[in-house]
This record gives structure tokens, C-alpha cells and sequence, in this order.
């Protein structure tokens, strides 16, 4: 087929798009057209070492591509691909070049978009440790876990997916760490997937995860590439996906969402004081209001006499019942929170001011609600987010044991616990119990659970998560 | 997909059966039945369950010994004896289903409620001793596991707050009506005992994770003995004579604390953690009505048919709490009816039974092996000198002498 008609083919297979620029042009006397996506490649780049040295060829013989080589400047060699096939990565940000005489496609890799610059992210800051975060870029993000992961043994599995959007996914790990069943497990479960796009790893994780309707996550989330390299050399697999600045980890398990980078990076006595702060906060969080509710509405006599005399003062008065109220002050909160994630920073801060104070200090005054509600709200939402990854479950957790504690009093909150507590221990996720190392119980691996012992004597990998190879410390080491 | 990677297993550890035991031997011996061993022995209560627990650990001695070689479920044995075993379970476990499960319910409405009414108790409660029981033995082992911790610290937190006047003159004298109380205890409060006959359908795993793990289930027995016989100890020391008057002996252990005013009812804590407990021994109840139905029915039961046989049970067992045995004291008719003569055959006597045919059948198993070994060497012999005859050459290597 001549040139000119493959070059009218790609447009139209490129639906006419604007964005696609087109440029005719000879080498060495033959007509030539070039293809690329407007914005989506380093113009200066594709001046200076492409166009300039492919217009100054003299003389050209087949295998073409071995000419553009010896002349172009790009990282990557010039390469043939299958029509179709070119057109895809034409599609997704590479040059389309095609050449009189010869029916192959050419592709050249230029690739260089804005980008954001790796910074700290919002859900894993430190005091102290790395601040440099992932970002949309999965290349950038491969370079950032390389740099500090410098053994030939990191491996990179590439693949895509998403009908339309073909995502470049990686599949990330440590050959002789990571359990091949792992490896091989997410390797399928990712072919597997058949959608029109994949936008966020968070698309990613739903194939990835066994139990598709639970509100748990059964796949982590790592926004920093210290925390990604720490888990790869524990022996998890990582996926990264292009668009996304979070890359997932598996096998997860319940109590790592409670872990935070920096825990590693202060002394263990710290650390070990954070974690129980956080564990405490985390069911403070989804226990604290519906205790209060099923004490108030049924268990009253646990109260102490001092603090229920005081209580009775406070709650005279209103007019809604303790359940009802809760509830109320619940779905308030939820509405102030969604407004302040998504309003403007300025206003969002504002907003924050007028709902907590202005609004609840109006409300207790109104005599509409009373001021241990509010508290307990309160203390329940900012217990919340000190484990911001189970911050959506606790969400849905407090509001379902409110509903229940106030049905069914303190008994209804004990059999919703069991139930959960069930619940959580029946799950398995490649290879790794959720609930573990406390069900089933594995005391080596309680030193990196609500205690955090010193580094130094950390001489194995986690018995939670498969591995090829336990021993993390030798001797000499 | 490698399902091995994302489904627990069958089978539990031995430091999980060592929670278990614990756990579903405790529960419902330190309820209500201080308070019948009371009414039915007074102060010799204590002295009647030395003699039961003795008892018991010899069934646990059996169980154990039978279900370290294998569960009755796997052994091999022959179909209709096996039905024949799983039978014996079912109609044993069922009874104590039905006649713990009231206690829990009175506990409930008395303790946690001012008189609730059983129904919604009922129709709250069994969905989620039926999703436990449904979700199987490693569901049931790893969720005792995390309550174990509750249990331990609900009890410390009671021991360091409770005031008790303890008076262990109320225990004396010994046997002061002769012996005939003792025997009536015992004979009319069977079906709170033989707590280990079911575990005979548990399958330990055969791998240990450390050297003690095979001690932790002889371990958590002594420590069920000490506990439920210092607990009735503790029990007539404390209340003396009025002790037959103690409904929910467990709860009502520390009511002397004095310090509720500062704290709040710090007898809260043991309330819920014997409720968790209970909802274990419940689900273990109902986990082997179910297995042993479907053993019954079919060889390998699935998972919606195990599902269909849960529900079936908790329709049956709501029934028969709203309709026929709706109070606490209908409960304690049944259970101390002539039905406890049955389910006590049957849970003294299918460990026995089992024990005795799992051992002849390893036994035989053993010499099956040992014969077959015999036979290969002797194949192997035979082989070898047959090779040397075709070659002329002289068994095991020597030299032929005609070679020679």
C-alpha cells in the first residue's frame, strides 16, 4: 500500500483527532510521514535528533530502520511494529513513522509530558524518614523504587490493561523473596481483567481482591517508595499503575494498616507507644459511639453515679432520643467532612471552623443536641483518621454499631463485634491470614504488631507473608 | 486460580484446641449450673464437680488420643460405622444445643436487659452463631484465639477490682448428708458435661509450629480443672447457704466490689466476655449438628449444602425456643429429663468407641505397612537373586565363582 494511504489510513483509524499532528517529509528522496500526539513528546528532542538527522539522510536500503538508527539521537532505538499494533502506541504517546518502499511502521520513543514532581503525600507524612512520594508517572515511580532497591534481583513485570485506555501496569517484586505462587497469582489475576480503562490502581485492586463486596481493604496501598521497598523486601509483590501515584501491595494484612513509615525510622519504645495509640484511637473510633448510645439508651447502671448524675444534667432537655441523635450528629459530621475534602483549601478550612464550633456550639445551646454527643462524635471521627487507610470501614462500622447498639444495647454490640471479629479471621488473602499474627497466632511475628521491637532484632521476614527466603540478618551482618 | 492461596484450611493447631477446649469446657459450667449443683448438693457442689472433672479429663485423655492420629471423619472407617458415630454426635449436640442455648438467652434478658424478650434475643443471636458455625472449625478456632485475650483481661480486670469475703468454713463440713446428694448432682446434670465428645470430628494438623505445641491441650485441661473447681470453691466460699439463690454465678462472682461508684459496673466486662464465650460454645454446638448431618447425608457435603443444613437447624432450634422451651426453668426440666441418660450414653461412650476403633485401625494400618515393606524387600530379594541368576552372576554383588 503506498505511503500516502497508510498515512490517510492512521487518521482515520486515529478518528480524525486534532491532537495527532501529521508531518510529510523526504529521506533521501522518498516520501515519509510522521506521526505524534501534540504535547505528548519532547519537541526539542524530536527537532534536533530526529527530523534534522532523518531529513539529512542521503541514501537509504533496507532494513530501513538500521539507517534511522545510525542517525537518530533517542534513548531508544528506532523499531518496526505491526501496523495495527503501532497504531496503539501511537496512540499511547510514541511516533508513527512511515516510509515510501517499505510497508513496516516505525516507532520512535519520545515520550515527555508535565508531570508532577515526586513530594511528600497527604496520607504518609513524617516527622522524621524520606519524603518523596510516588507519582502519575509509573516510569518515574519504577526509577524512584530502583534507587533504592539496587539488586538485579528487582523485577519488573509489564503488562496492560483497559480496552481503551491500555494502562500500563508493573508488577514489582524481589526475585528469591517474593513467593512465585504470589507473583503468579496477581500475574493472572491482572490478565484476567476485561474493561473499557483502567484511571487508578484503585481499579486495579477490585480485580486483585478476592472478597470484591467487603468494606476491608485486602490490598494495600503505599504512596512512598521507602514504605514500598520495605514491603517488597518482607516479600510482597507491588503494582504499579500508570496514572496512579499509589501503588498496591499484597498479601495485606489487618494490623499493617496501622503501621506508619515513620515508625521505622524512630526509636521502638516510640513506636510502640504510637501503634497502641493508634490501635486504641482506631476502636475508639468505631466503638466509642455506639457504647455510649447502648449505655445511655439500655446499660446506663455502668455508668458511674458522679458521671451519670453529670450526664443527666447535660442531656435533659433534648428533644431527640440518644440513638436518633447520634445518628443526627453522625451524618453531620460525614456532610462537614465531604464538603471539606472537597471544597477549596481556604474555604474547606473555614467551613471546618463554622461546622465544628459555630454549628455544634448553636446546636448545644439550642438545647437540639447535647454536648457528650457531640464529644463523643468528636473524639470518635479524629480517632478515625489516625488509621487513614480503614478510615472508610470505620465509617461504616460506627454507624452500623450505633444502629445496632441502639436496638439492641451493649448484647448488640458484643454479638456485631463476634461477628466481625468472624468475619475478619475467616479472610485470607494470597497466602497470608487477615487477622495474623494474633489469629492464627504466630509469636515471631509479634515484635512488628502493636509492639515494635528494635530493628536489630528483626532477623527474619514475617512468617505472615510467604517468602522464598526468611532469613533477613545473617551473622556477619 | 490457586485456591490453596485465598481458603483457610480444615484443619487447627493444637494451641487453638488448647483455646477451645478451654473455652467450651468453661462457658456453661459457671452459669447456671453453680446454682443447681447448689440446690441439689449445697456446699458438697464443690466436691461433686472434683469428681466430674476427673471425668472429664479422662475423656479429654481419650478424645485427644484419638484425634491426635485423626478426626473420626478421616480415619477410614466404615461407612455405616461412621454414620452410625456421627449419629450419636448429632443427637447428643443437638440436645445441648437446645438446652445451653436458654441459658445464654436468660442471661441475656436478665442481665443485659430488664426482662428482654426472648424472640429478638433469638432472632438476633442465631444468624451469628449460625455464620460462625457455617464458616467451620478454623473460623470457630482462629475467633477464640483473639477472644482468649478478652477472657484473660476481663478476668484479671475482675480479680483486681473485686472485693469478695471469702469464708471457706461455708465448705465444711464435707459430706455432711452422706453421699446420695452427690450422686444426685451428678446424675441429674449430665448434659452440662462431656464438653470434648464433639471435638472428636476436629482435624488437628498434623505439623506441630513448636516443640510444646502437643503440651497445650494438656495444659489448658489442668487449667480448666482448676478454674471450674476453684471457681465452685470460690463460689459456696462466698455465698455459703444462699448460694442455691445465684442465678448467673459468673457475673455475680465479684458483686462485693465497692468501688462501682468511682468505676461503674466493673462486673461488665466478665458479663460480655462469658457472652463471646457462650456464642463460641453455641457455634461449636451447631458446627457439629451441621457436620455431623452432612456426614450423615453425604460423603463430602457442599458448601450451599452445609449452608442449607445450618439454616434448617436454626429454624428448627428458634422454633423450639419460642414454642417449647421459652424460659429458663422449662430449660432445666429438659436438660435434667430422662434425655440425659441418652445424651450421656452416647458422649461417654462414642469416645470410647472411637478411641478403641481408631487405635485398631492404625494398627492394622501400621501392620498393612510394616507387611508391605516386608513384601517389597522380599520382592526385592527375590528380584535380585532372579537378576543373578539370568546373569549367573551371584546376588548382592559377589563375584560368580565361574567368573572366577
Amino acid at each position: 500500500m503506498d505511503v500516502l494511504e497508510r498515512a490517510a489510513e492512521v487518521e482515520s483509524k486515529m478518528s480524525g483527532s486534532e491532537d495527532v499532528i501529521r508531518l510529510d517529509f523526504k529521506i533521501a528522496g522518498k516520501s515519509a510521514v510522521i506521526f505524534y500526539i501534540d504535547a505528548m513528546i519532547d519537541k526539542m528532542a524530536f527537532e534536533i535528533g530526529v527530523m534534522k538527522p532523518l531529513k539529512g539522510i542521503e541514501e537509504i536500503s533496507m532494513p530501513y530502520e538500521k539507517s534511522f538508527n545510525r542517525v537518530v539521537t533517542s534513548s531508544m532505538p528506532i523499531y518496526v511494529e505491526e501496523f495495527e499494533k503501532a497504531i496503539e502506541k501511537l496512540a499511547s504517546s510514541d511516533m508513527m513513522l512511515l516510509v515510501e518502499g517499505s510497508d513496516d511502521s516505525y516507532i520512535i520513543s519520545l515520550r515527555s509530558f508535565a508531570m508532577r514532581v515526586p513530594n511528600e503525600p497527604p496520607r504518609e507524612t513524617v516527622l522524621k524518614g524520606p519524603r518523596e512520594g510516588f507519582v502519575e508517572d509509573i516510569k518515574t515511580n519504577m526509577t524512584l523504587i530502583r534507587r533504592r532497591l539496587k539488586t538485579p534481583d528487582l523485577a519488573f513485570e509489564n503488562m496492560t490493561a483497559g480496552k481503551y485506555t491500555k494502562t500500563p501496569i508493573s508488577i514489582c517484586y524481589i526475585k528469591g523473596i517474593a513467593e512465585e505462587k504470589v507473583v503468579e497469582e496477581v500475574r493472572n489475576r491482572i490478565k484476567e481483567i476485561n474493561t473499557d480503562g483502567i484511571l487508578d490502581s484503585s481499579y486495579v485492586a477490585r480485580y486483585i481482591e478476592e472478597r470484591k463486596y467487603s468494606i476491608f481493604n485486602e490490598v494495600g496501598s503505599v504512596e512512598k517508595p521507602d514504605v514500598l521497598a520495605g514491603k517488597l523486601l518482607e516479600g510482597r509483590v507491588g503494582v504499579l499503575v500508570d496514572g496512579s501515584p499509589i501503588v498496591l501491595t499484597v498479601p495485606l494484612v489487618f494490623l499493617e494498616q496501622f503501621q506508619s513509615a515513620e515508625d521505622y525510622y524512630v526509636k521502638s519504645f516510640r513506636a510502640t507507644f504510637t501503634r497502641l495509640v493508634r490501635i486504641f484511637a482506631f476502636f475508639l473510633a468505631i466503638l466509642l459511639p455506639a457504647g455510649y448510645v447502648a449505655l445511655q439508651e439500655f446499660q446506663y447502671q455502668i455508668f458511674p453515679l458522679k458521671v451519670l448524675a453529670s450526664l443527666m444534667n447535660t442531656i435533659f432537655g433534648v428533644p431527640l432520643p440518644p440513638t436518633l441523635e447520634m445518628i443526627f450528629v453522625l451524618l453531620i459530621f460525614e456532610i462537614l467532612n465531604e464538603a471539606a475534602i472537597r471544597m477549596p483549601k481556604h474555604i474547606g478550612t473555614s467551613l471546618s471552623v463554622v461546622g465544628a464550633i459555630v454549628l455544634g456550639e448553636a446546636a448545644v445551646s439550642a438545647g437540639l443536641l447535647s454536648t457528650p454527643t457531640i464529644l463523643v462524635v468528636a473524639l470518635s471521627s479524629i480517632g478515625m483518621y489516625t488509621v487513614p487507610d480503614e478510615a472508610d470501614s470505620s465509617s461504616i462500622l460506627r454507624m452500623s454499631f450505633v444502629i445496632v447498639s441502639g436496638v439492641l444495647g451493649l448484647y448488640g454490640l458484643v454479638i456485631s463485634c463476634v461477628a466481625l471479629v468472624a468475619y475478619l479471621v475467616s479472610i485470607k488473602g494470597f497466602g497470608t491470614s487477615y487477622l495474623a499474627p494474633f489469629s492464627p497466632s504466630l509469636p515471631a511475628d509479634i515484635k512488628d504488631t502493636f509492639i515494635m521491637q528494635n530493628e536489630l532484632d528483626m532477623k527474619k521476614r514475617p512468617y505472615t507473608i510467604p517468602t522464598n527466603n526468611r532469613t533477613r540478618k545473617r551473622n556477619n551482618g | 486460580m490457586d485456591k490453596s492461596l485465598f481458603t483457610i484450611g480444615k484443619s487447627i493447631y493444637k494451641r487453638q484446641l488448647a483455646v477451645i477446649l478451654f473455652i467450651i469446657s468453661l462457658s456453661y459450667k459457671i452459669v447456671m449450673l453453680p446454682k443447681y449443683m447448689s440446690i441439689a448438693a449445697s456446699r458438697d457442689s464443690a466436691l461433686v464437680m472434683v469428681v466430674m472433672m476427673a471425668i472429664e479429663t479422662v475423656m479429654f485423655v481419650l478424645v485427644y488420643a484419638t484425634i491426635t492420629r485423626s478426626s473420626i471423619l478421616d480415619a477410614g472407617f466404615n461407612k455405616w460405622f461412621l454414620k452410625a458415630m456421627l449419629a450419636l454426635l448429632l443427637f447428643s449436640s443437638s440436645i445441648k444445643l437446645v438446652a445451653l442455648l436458654p441459658e445464654t438467652l436468660d442471661y441475656i434478658s436478665s442481665i443485659l436487659f430488664e426482662e428482654g424478650k426472648w424472640f429478638f434475643i433469638i432472632v438476633s443471636l442465631l444468624p451469628v452463631i449460625g455464620y460462625i458455625a457455617y464458616k467451620g472449625m478454623n473460623t470457630i478456632a482462629r475467633l477464640s484465639e483473639i477472644i482468649i485475650w478478652f477472657v484473660i483481661l476481663a478476668i484479671a480486670f475482675t480479680v483486681l477490682f473485686m472485693k469478695v469475703n471469702l469464708d471457706f468454713a461455708n465448705l465444711f463440713p464435707i459430706l455432711d448428708d452422706g453421699v446420695e446428694p452427690l450422686g444426685n448432682a451428678i446424675d441429674k446434670h449430665f448434659l452440662w458435661f462431656g464438653d470434648f465428645t464433639p471435638l472428636l470430628i476436629v482435624r488437628l494438623a498434623k505439623e506441630d509450629k513448636t516443640r510444646f505445641e502437643r503440651a497445650y491441650p494438656p495444659l489448658s485441661m489442668i487449667l480448666v480443672d482448676f478454674a471450674v473447681i476453684g471457681f465452685f470453691v470460690a463460689f459456696i466460699a462466698i455465698y455459703g447457704n444462699v448460694a442455691s439463690y445465684i442465678d448467673h454465678a459468673f457475673s455475680n462472682i465479684g458483686v462485693y466490689n465497692k468501688i462501682s461508684d468511682m468505676l461503674g459496673g466493673v462486673d461488665f466486662p466478665i458479663i460480655i466476655v462469658w457472652l463471646m464465650m457462650s456464642i463460641i460454645k453455641l457455634s461449636f454446638l451447631l458446627y457439629t449438628v451441621t457436620e455431623c448431618t452432612a456426614g450423615i447425608i453425604k460423603e463430602k457435603m457442599s458448601d450451599k449444602g452445609k449452608l442449607i443444613i445450618v439454616t434448617a437447624a436454626l429454624v428448627i432450634v428458634s422454633l423450639i425456643l419460642i414454642f417449647a422451651i421459652d424460659n429458663i426453668d422449662t430449660s432445666y426440666e429438659f436438660a435434667t429429663s430422662d434425655i440425659r441418660y441418652f445424651v450421656m450414653a452416647s458422649e461417654y461412650l462414642t469416645p470410647l468407641i472411637a478411641f478403641i476403633a481408631t487405635a485398631v485401625k492404625f494398627k492394622k494400618r501400621k501392620e498393612k505397612v510394616s507387611d508391605n515393606s516386608d513384601r517389597k524387600n522380599e520382592i526385592a530379594v527375590r528380584q535380585n537373586f532372579e537378576i543373578a541368576e539370568v546373569l549367573k552372576e551371584p546376588a548382592f554383588g559377589g563375584k560368580n565363582e565361574e567368573n572366577n
